[in-house]
Parts: structure tokens; sequence; C-alpha cells
């Protein structure tokens, strides 16, 4: 038998391996991030321009974070040191390789800031986005603060920062729903490598993503009850029934223990509940006034939660239910005045939705059908696995009612709206945290040291989600990123176009929209479905409003959409753009690599 | 001139000694007794082995950096409101630092002694929370300028700053006061 000082020297040599593992990982990613070319981009996305040694050194950090959790006394710095590392490695390699910020939604948000820092006010009636201008107002008020009047860095690094700042509310949520220690670590780890829907750039959905993950951490983490999950009156009516009927399932339920799912309870005092609470309904308020759907998922489960006897602050959702409805009734009333049946004329209707979400999206080339699969594939098996973790977690006797709740609660947007076509987006995102720590407790349901073969399982396992993550996450890299030529074409035509210009393209797969929003016309051609005849199209356009100056950009990135989504070939973008030309009616204002701007001869 | 014994100065020099021994050990038994207490309130469970030595200083080092947190922002928010720094990426860091961590790690120092993590979580979602909220409320009044955007952020974070040194020399002169009724 070994003695407790042989024991100590070898745990701290076995985690001086590890730590030399995690940053062998680390060293490999760096020295090969310069190798990552995103414009090697092909219908799988960023997975086509990445070297293998980039997805290595993830996977041996990823390896040395299975092993440590496998240990007999977990080490908290290195788990935690280990999951930053494999964020900053996940989620910053687009922003250290990509020339300019990906995502054309992000550079409209750019837009919507510049209105504001510029002229101290939201634009009325252009965009319903505008209704909840709490981060627009955000955005231009960290513009000032930086002394910038350009978003640019900002959407770079977004995405890296909040993910980074989602990660420990995403552990205090794991932890206090009930996931025992190592479930809870990796179900952190989980989140971040199962987070393909990429909600987390700049945006409003992003920023409110954090709020309603620290609201739920306090929520569940502080201000949860123990009290019985069944009220005494339903009881008093329920057990005589069970108890001549199925005296075998009643013995079960009553052995099923709801307070041991709190392994790692706070108890606050009168002052500290105090000021959370206070920090809670900051937070709420901050959610209210900066985007249409996060507070309605926030309700849900907060709600749900004291319905089922979960949570110590009862009359909470009610004062939630009120704030919305204050600022719906009021500032959002433009929104929804005289567009009611465009608002809820999807409410109950699960196929449609459905429909818009799923069965629309499964489209285009068909070298890019497996990205899309693989996202609905990934979904399906989370799901699955969540639901087969509660069952696990039942089977040792621990019912983990907030995390059914707060898994269940997101599908309700399923029943409300289509949401452009991302609630199920929407509903992965929202219930991920959930899914995660479910998925964690499958493997981990209880709280006992796992045995070397276990490890290496989930080792494995982790180390077969990261090209999933690199395809799913960025499958749509080819036409979502921006080199700094793409950007050069659009900041040319700015600078060539007069504030009243019209600035065209065949789709919206360009950073521009970010500034003079209010002045300038921005059209994509096809955003209304695709004409017979786009040349001919284009030239009616054109001709609708003679008195504005016309810049028709047309650019790699929309060349690769046009041929992975929109069906239309290769080259079809620029292509265009040649051919206008060729009609003598039109010539090239400017030309790079990447594209040109083509405008009607005769226009300066 | 009063002749003392020398040996009797010795024995009352070595019982002065004895009895300062004595006050600081109770001293250390009960900042101990103290330190166990606040462990129960914050954390009367914890199912799991972890290295105890390992946990502490994790938690020592967490809770001395949302100290330092506290400082750094409210630095950040004074180089802004005086405009010492011009436009580039160092400013844009003390913009991201103030919004991210400044009045949360202002506030958070309200909520007094509790879980490093949940303080983490209060610290981030709040201060990005304020921020907003004091952006929709200059957008209301019509004016988001710099100096309407920092000062409001900064007095926050410098209220927190001012309150954890006012706890911690209310808690000195508290232990204090308990040495010298003893």
């Amino acid at each position: 038998m070994s003695s407790p000082l042989t024991r100590t020297h070898a745990t701290k040599v076995v985690t001086g391996l590890l730590i030399v593992l995690t940053l062998a990982g680390a060293l490999l990613t760096v020295l090969s991030v310069n190798q990552v070319d995103p414009l090697k981009s092909g219908p799988l996305g960023l997975i086509e321009g990445m070297p293998f040694q980039y997805l290595a050194g993830i996977a041996l950090m990823l390896v040395a974070f299975g092993i440590a959790l496998t240990r007999e006394h977990l080490n908290r710095p290195l788990l935690a040191a280990q999951i930053f590392l494999v964020i900053l490695a996940l989620y910053g390699v687009a922003s250290l390789t990509e020339g300019v910020a990906r995502l054309p939604t992000g550079w409209v948000h750019a837009g919507f800031i510049d209105h504001i820092q510029r002229n101290d006010h939201i634009l009325e009636d252009y965009d319903a986005r505008f209704v909840w201008p709490g981060f627009f107002a955000f955005g231009a008020m960290l513009n000032e603060l930086a002394g910038t009047l350009q978003s640019d860095d900002f959407l770079a690094w977004a995405p890296l920062v909040q993910v980074l700042l989602y990660a420990v509310p995403v552990w205090v949520i794991a932890r206090g729903i009930g996931a025992p220690l190592r479930a809870a670590w990796l179900a952190t780890m989980l989140f971040m490598l199962l987070n393909w829907v990429g909600q987390d750039y700049y945006s409003p959905q992003g920023i409110n993503m954090l709020f309603a993950l620290c609201f739920l951490a306090v929520l569940i983490r502080v201000f949860f009850s123990d009290s019985p999950l069944v009220p005494p009156w339903l009881r008093g009516l329920t057990e005589p029934l069970l108890a001549s009927r199925a005296p075998n399932l009643l013995t079960r339920l009553k052995n099923i223990n709801l307070t041991a799912a709190f392994p790692d309870r706070i108890r606050a005092t009168g002052k500290q509940e105090a000021a959370l609470v206070g920090a809670l309904v900051i937070c709420f308020i901050a959610t209210v006034v900066s985007h249409q759907l996060t507070p309605f998922f926030v309700i849900v489960v907060t709600a749900s939660s004291v319905i089922l006897n979960r949570l110590k602050l009862r009359v909470f959702p009610v004062f939630m239910l009120i704030g919305v409805l204050v600022w719906i009734s009021y500032a959002a009333a433009p929104f929804w005045v005289g567009k009611l049946e465009a608002l809820f004329g999807d409410v109950g209707n699960v196929d449609s939705t459905l429909n818009q979400n799923v069965a629309n999206r499964v489209k285009g080339d068909p070298a890019h059908i497996p990205v899309i699969y693989g996202r609905l594939a990934l979904a399906g098996t989370l799901w699955l696995a969540a639901v087969a973790g509660v069952i696990r977690r039942l089977r040792t006797g621990k019912a983990d009612v907030l995390c059914v709740v707060g898994f269940l609660s997101p599908f309700t947007i399923l029943g409300g709206q289509a949401y452009g076509g991302e609630a199920v987006l929407r509903v992965y995102l929202f219930a991920l945290p959930f899914t995660a720590t479910l998925a964690a407790m499958l493997i981990a349901p209880r709280e006992d040291r796992w045995k070397l073969p276990k490890g290496l399982a989930v080792c494995a396992l982790l180390v077969a989600l990261v090209p999933t993550f690199f395809i799913t996450r960025y499958g749509n890299e080819a036409f979502e990123a921006f080199s700094t030529k793409d950007y050069e074409l659009v900041t040319e035509a700015m600078q060539m176009a007069p504030d009243n210009a019209r600035m065209l393209s065949v789709n919206s797969q360009l950073p521009w929209r970010y500034e003079r929003i209010s002045t300038m016309q921005y059209f994509a051609i096809t955003d209304d479905g695709i004409p017979d005849n786009l040349l001919q199209h284009a030239e009616t356009i054109v001709a609708q409003q003679t008195d504005r100056p016309v810049y028709f950009i047309l650019s790699r990135a929309q060349d690769t959409y046009c041929d992975i989504v929109q069906g239309l070939g290769k080259h079809y973008a620029t292509d265009l753009g040649q051919t206008l030309v060729n009609t003598g009616q039109w010539r090239i204002a400017f030309e790079n690599e990447q594209g040109m701007i083509v405008v009607p001869v005769g226009q300066p | 001139m009063r002749h003392i014994d020398p040996r009797r100065l010795e024995e009352f020099e070595e019982s002065e000694q004895r009895r300062k021994q004595e006050r600081a050990k109770e001293r250390e038994e009960r900042a101990r007794q103290r330190k166990r207490e606040q462990a129960k309130t914050s954390q009367p469970q914890q199912p799991e082995t972890e290295a105890p030595i390992q946990l502490s200083l994790w938690a020592r080092v967490v809770e001395q950096s949302l100290g330092i947190i506290n400082i750094i922002t409210f630095a950040c928010g004074l180089i802004i409101c005086t405009g010492l720094l011009n436009e580039g990426p160092l400013r844009s860091l003390a913009a991201v630092a103030l919004v991210c961590f400044g009045p949360g790690s202002g506030l958070v120092q309200l909520v007094g002694r509790f879980d490093t993590t949940v303080k983490f979580v209060v610290v981030t979602g709040t201060s990005v929370a304020i921020s907003v909220l004091v952006a929709q409320i200059l957008l209301t009044i019509g004016s988001i300028g710099v100096l309407q955007a920092a000062i409001p952020l900064t007095i926050v974070t410098g209220i927190g700053l001012l309150l954890r040194l006012w706890g911690r020399r209310r808690s000195d002169q508290t232990e204090a006061t308990e040495d010298d009724e003893k």
C-alpha cells in the first residue's frame, strides 16, 4: 500500500504532466493558427482551410481535460484554465484569421449603432429591432467610450469575449441544478463544443444570452426551494388513489430525492438576498429593453419553476410579465400596431414553424448538405442524450426538476412564432446549458470518482466533437466570412457614394449597411426570391428611382452564396457584373481580386 | 530613588511576554473560528472532495482579483472621463473593461463575502446590464456622449471601491475594539 507521501508525490507528477499536455496543445494551436486560411473554406466551411495541427492541439487540451476529470482531487484552476484555452482556440480562430468580422447581420447591427451614435436617437419605422434599442444604444455608448466611430473591432471580438463570459454562469447553473462536480465541469466544456448556432456575435441576442445565463445562475443557485414538488392538497387527492391502484409507483415516487438535486447550495443572508434580487431585477430590465425573445424564455423558466415549487421568489414571474407587457404596450407599440396577423399568424401552428425552421433550410449544394444535416443530427442527438440523462438520474433516485424545466421551456417558442425561420436555433441555444448538463449527467450521474476507461471514453467523445464543432459552427464560412478585399469593395463604394445613393448587391453576403442607413438605400436583388432574368430585374430596379445614384457591388462571398445556397452556379454574381458591363450601359468603377463595383455609364 | 528588584522586573517582563503571546494566540483562534463560520454560511455542503489547500488558494485568488478588477475598472473610467487615452486598442480595452466589469464590481461589494463563482456571475451580468440601462437612459434623454456615458459608470464603480475600503476599515476597527475589550 502506498504511503500518503508517495500519493501526494504521484498527484503532483500527474498534475505536472497534465499541465505540460495542456500547454503543448495550446502551443500547437498558436504555432499553426497562421496556417488557417478562411479563403480556402468550401461547402464544409472553415475546416477545409484548417491545418491538422490546429485540430490536434485542441484535441490534446481536451484529452488533458478528460484525464484531469478522473483525478481523485479535482484541480479547479487547471480545469478552468483548460476550458479557457479551449474557448480561445474554438472561438478566437475566426477573429484572428479572418480579415474583418464575419456575418452580414453583425454589420447591419453596426449600422444601427452608427445611426444612434451620430444622431442620438433611433430611426423610427425602419426595423423591428430598433423597438428594442438597448443593445444598439449600448454599442453606441461603447464606441463613444472607446473614442471611435466604427464598431469593427467589437464586431470581430464579440463572440470570443461573450462566450468567455458565458462559461462561468454555465458552470454555476450546471452545479445549481444538481450536477455532480465532475459532470458540471464536463457540462461547461460540452456547452462550448456544442454551441454551433453562432448567436454570440455582436447582437442583442448574444448579450441577452449572457443576461439570461446570469439571471438563471443566481436564481437557481441562491433562490431555490426544496419544498415538495406536489402541493399538499394535490398529494391528499392523489396518494390514496395511487396507493390503491399502483402502490409500486407510489413507493418509487416517494423514494425520489428532490432535495439531493442541489449539491452546492448556498444560504444567503437577508442582506445578500436583497442585493441579489436587485441584480436580478437589473438583468431582467436590461433584457426587456434590448431583446424581444429572451425575456419570454426567462419568464417561462422562472414561472414553471415557481409552479413546481422549486423557487422561493414566487411573485417574481408576475412582476417580470408586467415589465414585459409595459414595454410592449408603450415603447414597442409601433412594432405591432396594425401587424397583429403577421405577428400572431403562426401561434399554435407548430407544423408551419417547423417547416420554416427545418425543411426550408435543407437545400442548396449537395456538398453543403452534410453541414445542415450535421446540425440537425447534433441537436437531435443532444436532446435524446438529455432525455436519457433524466432517466439515468431518476434511476439513481434523483429528480433534476429545474434541469428538465430549463430543457423543455424553450420549446414553447415553437408554439408562438417561426421567428424568421430561426425559432429552432433559439430553442437549441436556450436549452443548451440544461441539455449539456443532462448529457454530462448521462455520463456521470453520481459524485463518485471516474475510472480510467470512463475518462478515456470521455476524452474520445470530446475529441470527436472538435471537427463536428468546426463543421457545424463554421460550416457557412465560405459566404459568411469576409476578407479585407470584400471590405475594401464596400468602403470604396461608400467613399464614392453620396448620401442618397442606392447600394445594390445580388444577395446580402457583404460587410455593408454599417453607415448612413437613414439616407442610403441598401438592396439585395434576390432578397425577395430569385427572378427568372436577374439582369433584366437589376435594370428594372435601377430604372425605378433614377434620382438616386446606383452602386452595384458584386463579390466573391456573394458568388459562393449563389453557388452553395441559391443554386445559381459558380461566379454568378461577378459574371452578372461583367454581363452588365458588356451591355455598354454600365462601367466598372472599382475592382479588386474579390469583386467589382459597377455603376451606370454617365454616373460620376 | 526607588529600587526595583531585577528578579521581579524579569518576572514581570516574562509574564507580560506570556500575556502577549496568549492574546496573539486567542486572536488567531478567533480569526480561524470566524473563517470556519463564514465557510459554513456560504457553502454548507461540499460532497465532492477537492484539494483543500488549492480550493482556498483558488478562492483567495478570485476574491482578490475581483477587488483588483474593481480598482482597474475605476482607473479605466477615470482615464476615459479625463480623455488621457486617444482612440486606439488600449482605449477600446479600457472601455470594454469598464462596461463589462465596472458597475458590477462596485455593486458586488454590497453583497459582502460570498461564493466566488456567484460573485463573478453577478459582476459580469450586472455590469453589462447596468451599462445597457445607462445607454438606454442616455438614448431616451437624447445624448450619448463620452462623458455622459463614462461618468455614471465610473461613479458606480467608485462607490464600490469606497464601500470596500470603508468595509475593511470598519472590520479592522471592530477587531481592534474586540481585542481592547478582552
